[in-house]
């Protein structure tokens, strides 16, 4: 709002300002009043006889101002309709990723890659998946059913603590948790494997909690690879 | 005279053209309060290659952690046969062991002992036996057993043989040796894991789960001609093999329908499993009684893993365990008096016994990452696996928790068991 009233203002005091001071065009130059609206500004000269170069220069420069403000002036006049204004659509801008601009070129670029995680990690004595494993396996139960030819092995281990035959049927629970939740993803049981390993097959050697974590685990083997 | 002595058992390092023989050592770790004197004299001059029957007999004797032994040889006089009673009576000595091998014809040896009681110049026991020459070293574990037998009024267990895996090299080893860690043989070499050898009754067999098909299979391997056959090759696992007390059958775990589930199996690999229980949990690990009635095993089904009893008569199961989280493992003795398992306590995993009439438990090791316990022939030792130094060894302890041994070999030693 504000910014309207100065510009109102600034608006107004110039078209006071050009009512007021008569024109510089001298008669000799027989410049009408349209004329002035339409054209620069020539600044006017001296007598041509005595007019050196140097009074032409200032006046030149003089005459920037002048021939601005006449611009001014003349753009001034009025606002511009909405046809003068040159207006264009433009389409929207795509956001970064999206799928939008070309969405049949993209599902298909998904499919095509092979999903890189392949370990899924389990608290003690669980054989318990979490959201963040489902999503991933979201992508290789995709993965799959763009090429349904694809068999894979999932190898289920445990920790090196206790029993190593209970420990092989804690890695066959988790095998089969990793197995149940791609068959409730579509995936043909016939194409996925699950065995155990039990705590026969560490991924760390090491005999605390630090190494422990990474051997509760399920890994999903691509049998093609 | 009551010392702790270190005892260290070693083999000769053999190099054949077939498998290395390494050494295994053998210390007593703790023994007796009260130890028996014994003296042993020799038993004649052992002939070059030939085994030191003396020799034997005090390793046998010391490794029980029972008694002490005194080779002197200054203490039995004139054909070896007769001690010096003056001069054993003044070392503290309780009991003497005399003998003589002498060979006989067609490679043969006769060995005889006679065992006297100190105190009063008395003979207790002798024996003579006649044998092949390659039998000697059975022979002189036969003589600690009559000593043991005759001093303490209950069997030794010398004369046996354990199973072990041993793991060296990223290669895996299923051996079979004499309880003092001679006479190993590999059973089966591989490069991916074996686990849970069980003996069969007879001590002719061993039944292993070998990962050698990148899933655990369950096999059965006759000893004296190393054939073996896959008994349990089913979908999924096929682990823990248990023999019933008449060879015929064998209780093995199948991951078949998706969790653990006991099956039995026969022999010789022949027909259908036959489902034992049904359970939605993990059941594993079973193992018979001696009197074929009952099947313990490892479950779940209460939430944790513990120790449950399966009577085949009737099919009803009873849980043992009740202490703590986590009970596994169980070992049944020859008598059934005693039940041994793996017991959690406060994160470590330990030995412990129960006394199944009054099911009263005690812890005997402190030691943090127990496995595998098995009990040897005689019912007052257990063998099991532990890790000591970041390493895989074997260990016995008795029965009251006061004598252990610990066994060592070069690599990572697992999954022992005591021969029938």
């Amino acid at each position: 709002m504000l910014r309207h009233a100065v510009m109102g203002a600034v608006l107004a005091i110039t078209l006071v300002g050009c009512a007021s001071k008569p024109s510089k065009e001298a008669p000799i130059e027989n410049r009408g009043a349209a004329e002035l609206a339409t054209t620069p500004v020539v600044a006017p000269v001296a007598t041509p006889v005595v007019a050196p170069p140097p009074v032409v220069a200032n006046k030149g420069v003089a005459a920037e101002p002048a021939a601005k403000k006449a611009a001014l002036e003349a753009g001034h006049t009025r606002p511009l309709r909405a046809d003068e204004m040159q207006a264009k659509p433009l389409d929207a801008q795509a956001a970064p990723g999206s799928a939008k601009a070309e969405p049949v070129k993209s599902a298909v670029a998904v499919a095509l890659v092979r999903p890189k995680a392949r370990t899924f990690l389990f608290e003690y004595d669980s054989a318990a998946l979490v959201a963040a494993d489902h999503a991933i396996l979201d992508q290789h139960a995709a993965f799959m059913k763009a090429q349904p030819k694809l068999e894979i092995l999932v190898q289920g281990h445990a920790d090196e603590r206790g029993s190593r035959e209970y420990n092989l049927a804690l890695g066959q629970r988790r095998a089969e948790s990793v197995k149940q939740a791609l068959t409730l993803l579509g995936i043909p049981e016939a194409h996925i494997e699950a065995v155990s390993l039990g705590s026969e097959k560490p991924s760390v050697e090491g005999h605390d909690e630090s190494a422990w974590k990474q051997n509760r685990r399920a890994v999903l083997i691509y049998k093609d690879e | 005279m009551d010392s702790v002595r270190r005892l260290l058992v070693s083999l000769f390092l053999l190099w054949m053209a077939g498998p290395v023989w390494s050494a295994m050592t053998i210390e007593i770790v703790g023994g007796a309060a009260n130890r028996i004197v014994v003296a042993i004299g020799p038993f004649g001059q052992a002939a070059a290659g030939q085994e030191d029957v003396a020799r034997v007999l005090t390793d046998d004797l010391s490794m029980s952690g029972q008694f002490s032994i005194v080779n002197e040889p200054s203490l039995l006089v004139g054909d070896a046969s007769t001690p010096a009673w003056g001069r054993v009576r003044r070392n503290n000595v309780d009991a003497v062991v005399v003998g003589q091998v002498t060979p006989l014809p067609d490679a043969n040896v006769e060995v005889r002992f006679r065992l006297y009681d100190a105190v009063r110049a008395r003979q207790m026991v002798g024996f003579s036996y006649v044998v092949p020459l390659r039998a000697l070293r059975g022979v002189a574990h036969r003589i600690a057993e009559e000593v043991h037998l005759a001093l303490l009024g209950s069997p030794g267990a010398y004369g046996g043989r354990i199973t072990y895996v041993v793991k060296q090299a990223g290669r895996y080893a299923l051996k079979v040796s004499d309880v003092d860690g001679h006479n190993v043989s590999s059973v089966l070499e591989s490069p991916e894991p074996i686990i849970s050898p069980a003996w069969s009754p007879d001590g002719n067999q061993i039944a292993y789960v070998s990962f050698e098909e990148r899933r655990p299979i369950v096999y059965v391997q006759t000893l004296s001609d190393g054939k073996r056959r896959a008994v349990s090759r089913f979908r999924g696992s096929n682990s823990a093999p248990a023999w019933s007390p008449d060879g015929k059958r064998i209780v093995v775990a199948l991951t078949r329908d998706q969790s653990s589930q006991l099956y039995q199996v026969d022999a010789l690999g022949q027909g259908e499993p036959v489902r034992l229980m049904r359970s939605s949990s993990i059941d594993t690990e079973p193992v018979y009684s001696q009197d074929g009635r009952f099947i313990f095993f490892t479950s779940d089904r209460g939430g944790s893993p513990q120790i449950y009893r399966f009577e085949l008569a009737s099919g009803e199961t009873q849980r043992i365990t009740f202490d703590g989280s986590y009970n596994v493992s169980p070992a049944l003795s020859r008598d059934g008096r005693w039940l041994a398992f793996v017991h959690r306590v406060e994160g470590a995993f330990r030995i412990a016994v129960m006394e199944l009439a009054t099911r009263q438990v005690q812890v005997l090791t402190e030691t943090d990452y127990d496995q595998a316990p098995s009990f040897a022939a005689n019912d007052r030792i257990i063998l099991y696996a532990t890790r000591v130094q970041g390493r895989g060894v074997l260990a016995t302890v008795s029965l009251d928790g006061k004598i252990k041994q610990r066994l060592t070999q070069e690599g990572d030693l697992r999954e022992p068991a005591w021969s029938p």
